[in-house]
């Protein structure tokens, strides 16, 4: 009796923090499908009217676009020299190697304002400052770091001693990596390109002081129409769908490859 | 000059950032042998096993296989057969595509490939049909699959490290039987890295045995039994391996004991008759099974017994004599009548060994 009441009063505490933390997330959500003009909750009828409108704001629409290029072209660049380094440093064992695992992952302790200025200085210097190719590298710098420690992670649990295998049954090291590690680190480099496309997705610190006007990239715009024009229905509307997509992403993601044992 | 062997290994020797792993090691072994490679762990086995394989470098010396130098082929050259001691299977993929993986590699076709995938399952005792993936099979199974897969590719030398090691005690007797008739079906010259002495015995054509990276013998596995040519080997080697007894010579006829009792033995084994000066500090290596107990008697060893074995087939008495402690195995049924006891070593040369070198002292007559 008593630990079916204990269990039952568990649950109870577990749904109201989990409430807790959702609810912001489901008023937005809510709220998306409201028809009035104003942000309202709970709403009053039902309508899709903001998400056509989301969809069609010009603004929105290539704010939207500059995030997903922004996104895809920085995490493939920093998937791939993630990867790199992390084998080099897991396989090569090289001298220094702990050193250079700190210096890899030391981003993640530095408060991205601080790189956002150090990169402001820097690129003032090469006159980078709003170009595209600027942008890039500002998201390379911070999504590097998430995609490298996944992929040391990913390395480290691959035995050396299947690629050993491999090479002596005959198969050279073009055919180890393609035929043994990259299909074993398959499930790494599938979560840091996940997590580094969020991570560059959800920037705003570095991207607003990088940008400059040309490249407003879609938190940025929101923000800034947060700031200037209060809630608006149709900000709330792509918050909603991004909140769906995420959650779409994270449950593919968990129940494939184990996401979050990999963070 | 004779033949040349199948495989060569001319003073090869490693370092690992200064800790030496292998010292000039020497060693040939002829087409169709099985070797065993023995030692205590840390002896240097599996570094010299990886440079036959290819995947370490020496930093010295020479391997010739089949006639050519191979030291600096890189593995996927060199057609050499290898089972890790945690068997290393694939597990992205299933039972017949790990043993495929060589085939696939060497560009054999389809057809060719399946025929042979049977085959080679079909030979280590697996289920041909098994479609499975490596973790849902046991370890005994796995064992078996990255043998099946090591043999598919009809390797010039099969490498075992440790094969067993990951197996049950039962099913350790079972598979080193059937590793030696595969052996004899297959012919494939085999090299395996043990640390077990009964193991090497039982499968061995000739066993190399090992300590800290050099190879201190060579030998048939009779031959290491009967002839250990160091202290150490003498025991390692044997269930339970020999006693020694640390002796040194007080005359020409009697030898001092731990302690400081004197022991008068049959003048084979007396210091005079074996070449040892006064003083010098020896041990004499006794097999359990050589020795004899018995009432006082001249030549005799006195003791007392601390403990009796049954061990099914036999007896293992377990004596104190002096400061040391000797086992002694007897057949079942013979009559132990203590506890104080004489021990009686076999009347012929000893084996001798020097204290401080451990190297065997060569026998007189
Ligand atoms: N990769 C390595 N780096 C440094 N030392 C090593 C390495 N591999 C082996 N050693 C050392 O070399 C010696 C021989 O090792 P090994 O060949 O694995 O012995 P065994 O297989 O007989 O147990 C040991 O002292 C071991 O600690
Ligand atoms: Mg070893």
């Amino acid at each position: 009796m008593r630990t079916r009441l204990s269990d039952a009063l568990s649950l109870v505490v577990v749904l109201t923090i989990l409430l807790f933390i959702l609810a912001p997330i489901l008023v937005l959500i809510f709220s998306a499908f409201d028809g009035g003009n104003i942000f309202r909750f709970p709403p009053r009828f039902y309508s899709l009217r903001w998400f056509e409108a989301a969809l069609n704001h010009p603004e929105y629409r290539s704010s939207l676009w500059i995030s997903t290029l922004l996104g895809v072209i920085s995490t493939l660049i920093a998937v791939t020299l993630a990867s790199l380094a992390a084998f080099g440093l897991v396989r090569g064992r090289p001298r220094y190697g702990l050193a250079l695992e700190v210096l890899l992952l030391a981003p993640l302790t530095l408060p991205l304002v601080v790189w956002a200025i150090a990169l402001l200085s820097i690129y003032a210097e090469l006159g980078m400052n709003g170009t595209l190719p600027g942008l890039i590298l500002a998201h390379v710098t911070i999504t590097l770091p998430f995609a490298a420690r996944i992929m040391i992670a990913t390395f480290k649990e691959i035995d050396p001693r299947l690629e050993a295998a491999a090479k002596s049954l005959g198969a050279p090291p073009s055919a180890v990596l393609r035929r043994i590690t990259l299909p074993l680190a398959l499930p790494g480099l599938l979560s840091s390109t996940a997590i580094a496309f969020l991570v560059s997705f959800n920037d705003v610190v570095v991207t607003t002081l990088i940008a400059g006007a040309g490249w407003i990239t879609f938190p940025v715009r929101t923000f800034s129409r947060l700031r200037t024009e209060g809630i608006d229905p149709t900000t709330i509307a792509i918050g909603a769908m991004i909140v769906v997509f995420t959650i779409v992403l994270i449950v593919v993601g968990q129940r494939l490859f184990q996401l979050s044992r990999r963070l | 000059m004779t033949e040349t062997p199948y495989l060569s290994i001319r003073s090869v020797g490693k370092s690992y950032r200064g800790v030496t792993a292998l010292h000039d090691i020497d060693l040939d072994v002829e087409q169709g042998a099985f070797v065993a490679l023995l030692g205590p762990s840390g002896c240097g086995k599996s570094t010299l096993l990886q440079i036959l394989a290819g995947l370490l470098e020496p930093d010295h010396g020479e391997v010739r296989l089949a006639g050519a130098d191979i030291t600096r082929l890189p593995p996927w050259k060199r057609n050499i057969g290898l089972v890790f001691q945690n068997y290393a299977l694939f597990p992205h993929l299933s039972i017949r595509q790990n043993v495929r993986f060589g085939l696939d590699m060497m560009g054999m076709g389809a057809t060719e490939a399946e025929a042979r995938v049977d085959e080679a399952l079909a030979m280590v005792g697996l289920d041909p049909g098994l479609s499975r993936r490596p973790d849902e099979l046991s370890g005994g199974q796995q064992q078996r699959v990255a043998i099946a897969r090591a043999i598919a590719i009809r390797p010039r030398l099969l490498l075992l490290d440790e094969p067993l090691s990951n197996l049950d005690a039962v099913l350790r007797q079972k598979v080193r039987l059937e590793l030696r008739e595969l052996h004899n079906r297959t012919g494939i010259t085999t090299i395996m890295v043990t640390h077990d002495q009964a193991e090497a015995l039982a499968t061995a054509d000739r066993i190399a045995v090992m300590e800290a990276g050099r190879l201190l013998q060579y030998e048939a596995p009779q031959g290491l039994y009967r002839n250990p040519a160091t202290a150490f080997i003498a025991g390692f080697i044997g269930n339970p391996a020999a006693n020694l007894l640390p002796v040194i010579a007080h005359d020409g006829a009697s030898w001092s004991l731990p302690g400081g009792a004197l022991w008068q033995p049959d003048a084979a084994l007396s210091p005079a008759r074996n070449g040892v000066a006064t003083g010098a500090a020896c041990r004499m290596a006794l097999r359990p099974e050589t020795l004899a107990l018995g009432p006082a008697a001249p030549g005799g060893l006195a003791g007392r017994i601390a403990a009796v074995e049954f061990t099914g087939g036999e007896h293992l008495v377990h004596v104190e004599a002096g400061q040391t402690r000797l086992s002694v195995r007897l057949p079942a049924g013979t009559p132990i009548e203590g506890p104080d006891i004489w021990l009686f070593p076999p009347k012929e040369g000893p084996l001798l060994f020097d204290a401080n070198t451990g190297r065997r002292l060569p026998n007189p007559n």
